[in-house]
């Protein structure tokens, strides 16, 4: 991954980057999450504009929420009749996962106060965590400018795409000859891929795929992903924990 | 759409923010001191489970019932080829595009649906 040759060339020099060097970081970090992120919003302005959204409503939408699952799960939902709380529902549970990510982050941001950390924190989705949580986790140095570079571009990609998908929707009669159904399925493939580092990352992703999958058939319909994932996850700590000689309940 | 039912699409909205902003932000003002190791463990296996979690169930019961047979299963099919690809390229946007470009390749040859 480039990522890595980034925070390895940022933790050898020692005086803090330029802002210019910092956002040219956050930029570069954000260029593979903004080419992931545009057919996906696209897609999300097509889909939202049929349902007859109008294209300011489908934009603000991808501004307030920044969420992938979570918009796509708030319109299909919306339009096929659920009320209020069944859609708001069904999408907190979808974005349970954020507070285990917002853990993960949390000792990380601790520079950022106010408003700032509540705009990073606004902007928390798979993709930027995943970005953010690697750098963090091979030491980088944090900088503010280097996150907000790559928070804001991966935003505006995601609002953008938003408003051109809004703006063919009416052109576009037929998702399906495009492929864009796929979209959201495709992004989270690409993202699960890189995470299957080893052998017990790839079996703990088996695992919950397949217990969401059974959950799902059982009649779990809202809470799969977040069983599927605790259990899944659980299992895979207790494997390596056992590995490491520190105990499995510990 | 009515006025109504914009105003109501608008209520919608609002709250699905509020339940989206809610679980990213409420940890990064309750949890900030460090985590015990088991936490740390258990945090490195949630993005690989959950997205795992979130795709299954997508590419297993597309058409709307569990069909794990790829030649019958045009999603299942993609995401087989996706990893493949992706394993080999290791770059996340040409794995999205061919992923989305193999099930539109093999709609319009007519040999899925």
């Amino acid at each position: 991954m480039r990522l890595h040759v980034f925070t390895m060339s940022e933790s050898l020099s020692q005086d803090s980057p330029s802002t210019a060097q910092a956002m040219k970081l956050g930029f570069s970090r954000a260029m593979p999450i903004v080419l992931g992120y545009v057919p996906v919003a696209f897609a999300f302005g097509v889909l939202a504009t049929q349902q007859g959204m109008p294209i300011w409503l489908a934009t603000a939408t991808s501004v307030l929420m920044f969420a992938g699952s979570g918009q796509f799960i708030t319109i299909s939902l919306w339009f096929a009749g659920a009320g209020y709380i069944s859609t708001a529902l069904a999408v907190f549970v979808t974005n349970l996962r954020y507070v285990l990510m917002a853990v993960a982050l949390a000792p990380h941001v601790k520079p950022l106060k106010g408003l700032a950390r509540f705009i990073y924190g606004w902007q928390i989705t798979d993709e930027l965590f995943a970005v953010h949580i690697t750098a963090f986790q091979q030491g980088w140095k944090f900088n503010r400018t280097a996150i907000f570079s790559a928070t804001t571009l991966a935003q505006a990609s995601w609002v953008l795409g938003t408003l051109v998908g809004g703006l063919c929707g009416s052109v576009v009669t037929d998702v399906k000859p495009l492929g864009l159904d796929y979209a959201i399925s495709a992004m989270f493939l690409a993202l699960l891929i890189p995470q299957c580092t080893d052998r017990l990352h790839t079996l703990t992703a088996l695992l919950a795929a397949f217990f969401s999958v059974a959950l799902h058939l059982a009649g779990l319909h809202q809470w799969n992903v977040v069983l599927a994932t605790m259990l899944a996850a659980t299992m895979g700590t207790m494997l390596a924990r056992r590995a490491q000689g520190k105990g499995a309940g510990a | 759409m009515t006025t109504a039912t914009l105003v109501a699409t608008m209520l919608c909205i609002l709250l699905c923010t509020l339940v989206t902003w809610l679980p990213r932000l409420l940890p990064l003002y309750v949890f900030s001191r460090d985590l015990p190791s088991w936490l740390k463990d258990w945090l490195n296996f949630i993005p690989a489970a959950v997205m795992a979690a979130l795709v299954a169930p997508d590419v297993f019961l597309y058409g709307g019932s569990f069909n794990p047979n790829p030649l019958d299963n045009l999603f299942l099919l993609a995401a087989l080829a996706a990893t493949v690809f992706g394993l080999i390229v290791r770059n996340f946007f040409a794995t999205i595009v061919f992923a989305m470009a193999f099930v539109a390749v093999m709609r319009s040859l007519g040999l899925a649906s």
